[in-house]
């Protein structure tokens, strides 16, 4: 990631939920429109949304950020509607993430491309920053893909999205829960099945 | 290695595969979020009132069979209206009804009432030009057109030529009834048909004529248009008694009493008594739907407009003659009185015979009951506590001179008399039952049926559009939430058509004109109920199908998706067949309705077949007794 004055605020989901009162701040400059809790909703999910996307976009960055945007747009629009009680702010986050995803992969699948997994970014490679790490860096992050990709094929599409959720962004099986709409216990059950094969894959990927 | 170090491991690789933002997505995000502003949201009652007015507007298409002009209970009112106006050509006044009759003035208002109600205005305004434009030459047409249009001048101007070119007797009724409407009247004792003998009623009588406003004698300036027009008319058709014995009146009115006796016996003594209405109608039918009204439409409104002044006259007639038969008969002239009598009796009943519209043969038998209301008159029976009958408690009692006449004609002659209204007032009764049953056919049950279709296809629109929200934001959570049987989904679906199913049937034999909008009103909610259940049910189900992992709005969301195409596909043949019905029997009635030489007569004796030749004589008809008690 390129240096950037929000950059230090880039937090996990988890974190990025935060103390109560720091929430509740939040939410109430994002009701009266204020800039800089704009500034700090992007600071504290835009980056986790992102991955989230376009993990599940197949690695499209292009569409990831639109839809990570999208959902950033959307909550402001639709801030009044958001309710603490009812799901934590980044479940609700998610949960936008995941209606403008599933629009984008109707899109995706209409349409005759290059599969996004066959593009390679050169930004991403500028996010290393320091340059003696960049061949580490780099090799490091096309083997995790790489293993990701083998545990993609031996998961169902549901049980790649709840992992995702609950180890790369963190999220708790409750959250996870609401986000994909099951109770928890599915997605226990869900989570369970998905380490198993994961496991399955990372060792045949080893191998 | 233990779990939790894979965990982590796992947890690690996701990580690290994770993507990050390319540069700048901050400040891109940063700029449409300050752009963005609150998105309206209206308060949950307005999405309820939204919802529940699409859902109004859905099966709101039950009502596109019937056009803008034929909304809801016009078909009930019309009907009301023309029951008004005919009461008032048909009123003879039984035996203790003092109900003031409609004079000619009052059903000429009425009819024009009725053509309100149809909502012909647009059609009137345009009859004239489009029959002249589209129909050059067309006697018919150009009838219709001048029975149409509301200006009088213009009507009458149609019709003279359509008469002229045309050589439509049918025209020359119309001619002449289009002048009567407008043509002078008068007031007289005579056209009363009170009994001269009876002091209250002949001083009730000459204080009505005195109030009534009217003349009591006509110039012959102002009627002579009126009396060419008959003489046209009945120079066009010898042999047919209408033309001479509306003349009777004009006469009558211009005190020419002798020459109006004489000439309503020579109308008596013609074979038949055409008055062209069904003909009539027919014509206004055509030149209505050839301007875009629906043919069962067309003919409906045609029907329910139809001139009845001209009935309105004869029955005037026909006291006239009564009155004057028993003033000769106190002048000591019996021979003349009994003349009288029984020509009018003998032009009741050849108005019977020679009748094509039902209408034609309900006067006939008022006429005849007129002329014979000496000897035997018409009233409810009181005393036999029998309210309801197949004379619907009414009968026939001696009437005031009914010694007199079997003097002067024989006990037999006089119980022929007797047969004779009693066999007409039953074929009168069993008309009216057929008339309703046959109204229905062509009228009711067509629109109806079609209603039904479009309901059906309303309550099949608001299902696909739950369906099409439920597949579009829950498809796959909705699809691996349930289980549920075929055998399951079938009897959900039963069960969901109970209410719309319950409400037809429940109907089904009520359907009349009257009871429309209750009956619309009553399908309506059998339509909305059964929305509901195809809605509630599912959901009662999925405490049964849903999965062990599945939440029960989910599984409800995923029976939805099962049971909810069947449904569709249910209605959708439901509402192909209502429609197909509903179509066939529109246009069997129509092209019946429709055929050149139709008669509604011949038409309704040929249903009801052997109880029309040999109808049932109730026993209890008749009671020799005056005045009755």
């Amino acid at each position: 990631m390129k240096d950037s004055p929000l950059a230090s605020a880039q937090v996990t989901p988890t974190q990025a939920n935060g103390g109560h009162s720091a929430i509740e701040d939040l939410l109430r400059g994002l009701r009266q429109s204020d800039r800089l809790a704009h500034a700090e909703l992007c600071a504290r999910f835009g980056a986790a949304l992102f991955g989230y996307a376009a993990a599940r976009l197949g690695g499209d960055e292009e569409r990831a950020e639109e839809v990570m945007v999208r959902t950033l747009v959307d909550a402001i629009r639709n801030i009044g509607l958001y309710n603490p009680a009812r799901s934590s702010l980044a479940a609700w986050l998610y949960g936008i993430a995941r209606r403008h995803i599933q629009t984008q992969r109707r899109q995706q699948s209409r349409r005759k491309t290059v599969p996004p997994s066959a593009r390679v970014s050169l930004e991403s490679m500028g996010e290393i920053a320091d340059i003696d790490d960049l061949e580490n860096g780099v090799a490091a992050r096309l083997e995790a893909r790489r293993k990701v990709a083998r545990i993609a094929t031996l998961l169902s599409d549901l049980e790649m999205e709840v992992l995702l959720l609950r180890y790369a962004d963190g999220l708790s099986v409750k959250e996870v829960a609401g986000i994909v709409g099951r109770s928890e216990k599915a997605v226990d059950s869900l989570l369970h099945r998905a380490k198993q094969r994961a496991q399955k894959g990372v060792t045949e990927s080893a191998e | 290695m233990p779990n939790e170090q894979r965990e982590e491991e796992l947890t690690e690789i996701l990580k690290r595969a994770r993507y990050h933002p390319p540069s700048g997505w901050q400040e891109r995000a940063l700029e449409l979020m300050a752009r963005a502003r609150p998105a309206r949201r209206g308060s949950n009652l307005q999405a309820l009132a939204v919802a529940a007015g699409a859902i109004i507007a859905l099966l709101a298409l039950g009502l596109f069979p019937y056009s803008p002009g034929f909304s809801l209970g016009t078909f009930g009112r019309a009907l009301a209206a023309q029951q008004a106006v005919a009461e008032g050509a048909l009123a003879e006044r039984p035996v203790g009804h003092n109900k003031r009759e409609a004079s000619p003035a009052d059903v000429s208002a009425r009819q024009s009432a009725t053509k309100d109600i149809l909502g012909l205005g647009p059609y009137r305004q345009r009859a004239r030009s489009f029959a002249q434009t589209h129909y050059p030459g067309d006697a018919a047409m150009l009838m219709a057109a001048g029975l149409l249009v509301e200006d009088a001048d213009t009507g009458r101007r149609l019709l003279r030529e359509a008469a002229e070119t045309g050589r439509k007797p049918a025209a020359w009724a119309a001619y002449a009834g289009r002048l009567m409407e407008t043509a002078a009247q008068y007031d007289r004792i005579g056209i009363s048909g009170a009994d001269p003998e009876d002091a209250e009623a002949m001083a009730e009588m000459e204080r009505r004529v005195r109030n009534s406003g009217l003349p009591a004698k006509l110039s012959q300036h102002e009627v002579a248009p009126v009396l060419q027009a008959f003489r046209d008319w009945e120079a066009a058709e010898p042999k047919n008694a209408m033309p001479l014995a509306l003349e009777v009146y004009y006469l009558y009115g211009l005190h020419r009493d002798a020459e109006a006796l004489a000439t309503w016996q020579r109308a008596a003594s013609l074979p038949r008594v055409t008055d062209y209405n069904q003909e009539r109608a027919q014509a206004v039918a055509r030149l209505l739907s050839a301007m875009g009204m629906r043919e069962r439409e067309a003919a409906s409104a045609a029907t329910f407009s139809s001139d009845l002044l001209l009935y309105v006259y004869l029955r005037s007639c026909a006291r006239i003659a009564t009155y004057e038969g028993r003033l000769a008969q106190m002048n000591h002239n019996p021979e003349e009185a009994i003349r009288l009598w029984n020509a009018t009796m003998g032009f009741g009943r050849r108005m019977q015979d020679s009748a094509d519209a039902v209408i034609g043969f309900l006067v006939g038998v008022a006429v005849e009951s007129i002329g014979a209301g000496p000897t035997w008159k018409w009233g409810a029976d009181r005393s036999s506590g029998i309210p309801r009958g197949p004379l619907g408690g009414f009968r026939y009692f001696y009437g005031p001179q009914h010694g007199f006449y079997v003097s002067q004609v024989g006990e037999l002659a006089d119980s022929r008399v007797r047969d004779s209204l009693i066999r007409a007032r039953v074929r009168a009764s069993l008309l009216q039952n057929l008339v309703s049953e046959r109204m229905d056919a062509g009228l009711v049950k067509p629109g109806l049926l079609l209603g039904l279709s479009g309901l059906t296809i309303g309550l099949l629109a608001a299902l696909l559009v739950v369906f099409a929200a439920i597949s579009i934001r829950f498809r796959r959570q909705a699809d691996e939430a349930t289980e549920l049987r075929v055998g399951a989904q079938l009897t959900i679906l039963v069960f969901a058509f109970i209410p719309v199913c319950a409400g037809i049937a429940a109907y089904w034999p009520l359907w009349d004109l009257q009871r429309g909008p209750a009956l619309l009103r009553a399908l309506l909610g059998g339509y909305l109920f059964t929305f509901l259940a195809m809605l509630l049910l599912p959901l009662l189900a999925a405490r049964f199908s849903r999965l062990p992992s599945a939440r029960l709005a989910a599984a409800w969301r995923g029976n939805l998706r099962r049971i909810l195409p069947l449904a569709v596909a249910s209605l959708a043949i439901a509402a192909l067949a209502l429609g197909i019905a509903g179509k066939n029997m529109e246009r069997k009635w129509a092209r019946e309705w429709y055929a050149p030489g139709y008669s509604e007569m011949k038409s309704l004796i040929s249903l009801a077949g052997p109880a029309w030749t040999n109808p049932k004589i109730p026993a209890d008809a008749w009671r020799a007794e005056y005045p009755p008690r």
